[in-house]
C-alpha cells in the first residue's frame, strides 16, 4: 500500500484527501468490513453524514457572512444613507435570509429523518437534496454578502474572504 | 388599495426583522476591523 498524494481541499484546512494505492494488498477475513464485493453498501451508508457535514457546514458559513455584510450595511454610507436604506441592498439580504432559512429547513428535515432511522433510501435522498442545495445557497448569499460589502468585502481581515472558498467542498 | 402580500412587501418585512435580530443580538463573530493596518486611524472609522 502506497500513499501517492496528499490534497489540501479549499475551505478545509483540518481536513484533506489523498490518494492511496493498493497492490496486491491481501486483507486477513477477520479484518474485512461488511462482506465482499458489497463496498458500495458502506458507501451509501457513509454518504450520509459526509454529505450532511458539508450541507449544514455551507449553511454555517453562508450565514456568517450574511452577518458580517448585514452589519457592515447599518454602518456604511452612500448618498447621505445607510446603504440598509436602499432596496438594492435590503432586498439582497432579505433574498438571502429566506434562502438560508428554507436550506436550513430541508437539511434540518433530513436530519430528522437520518434521526428517526426511517426509510434509508428516504434517508438518502434528502440528504443529496440537502448537500446540493445548501451549497449552492451558500454561494448565492456569500456572493450577495459580497456585492453588499463591494470592495471592502474583498479585504482579508474580513472572515468573509475565507466564507468564499468555503462552499466548495465536493 | 394596498396590496401587502406582495413580495417585495414580504421582502421588507423580511429585511426589517432580520437587521432587527441581528443587529439586537450580540455577535460571536470576532471583530476583525482591529486587524487592519492604522486601525485607529480617524478615516477608517468613516462610513460616508
Amino acid at each position: 500500500m502506497e500513499v501517492k498524494y496528499l490534497y489540501g481541499l479549499m475551505g478545509t484546512r483540518g481536513g484533506g484527501a489523498g490518494r492511496i494505492l493498493f497492490r496486491d494488498v491481501k486483507v486477513p477475513e477477520e479484518n474485512v468490513i461488511g462482506k465482499e464485493g458489497q463496498g458500495a453498501e458502506i458507501f451509501y451508508e457513509m454518504m450520509i453524514p459526509e454529505r450532511m457535514t458539508s450541507a449544514a457546514g455551507c449553511l454555517g458559513v453562508a450565514r456568517t457572512a450574511l452577518e458580517i455584510a448585514t452589519r457592515y450595511s447599518d454602518k456604511r454610507k452612500a448618498f447621505g444613507a445607510k446603504i440598509r436604506d436602499f432596496e438594492a441592498v435590503s432586498f439582497k439580504v432579505a433574498d438571502s435570509i429566506t434562502m438560508l432559512d428554507a436550506a436550513s429547513g430541508l437539511v434540518h428535515g433530513a436530519a430528522v429523518t437520518i434521526d428517526r432511522g426511517l426509510d434509508r433510501r428516504q434517508a438518502r435522498r434528502m440528504v443529496s437534496e440537502s448537500k446540493k442545495f445548501a451549497t449552492e445557497v451558500a454561494w448565492q448569499v456569500i456572493n450577495n454578502s459580497m456585492q453588499i460589502m463591494g470592495g471592502s468585502g474583498t479585504r482579508t481581515c474580513i472572515q468573509l474572504s475565507v466564507c468564499c472558498v468555503t462552499p466548495g467542498w465536493p | 388599495m394596498i396590496w401587502t402580500g406582495t413580495s417585495e412587501v414580504m421582502n421588507l418585512i423580511i429585511q426589517h426583522e432580520y437587521y432587527r435580530e441581528v443587529l439586537s443580538a450580540g455577535s460571536d463573530i470576532r471583530d476583525v476591523e482591529a486587524d487592519a493596518l492604522a486601525a485607529e486611524a480617524p478615516e477608517e472609522k468613516v462610513y460616508e
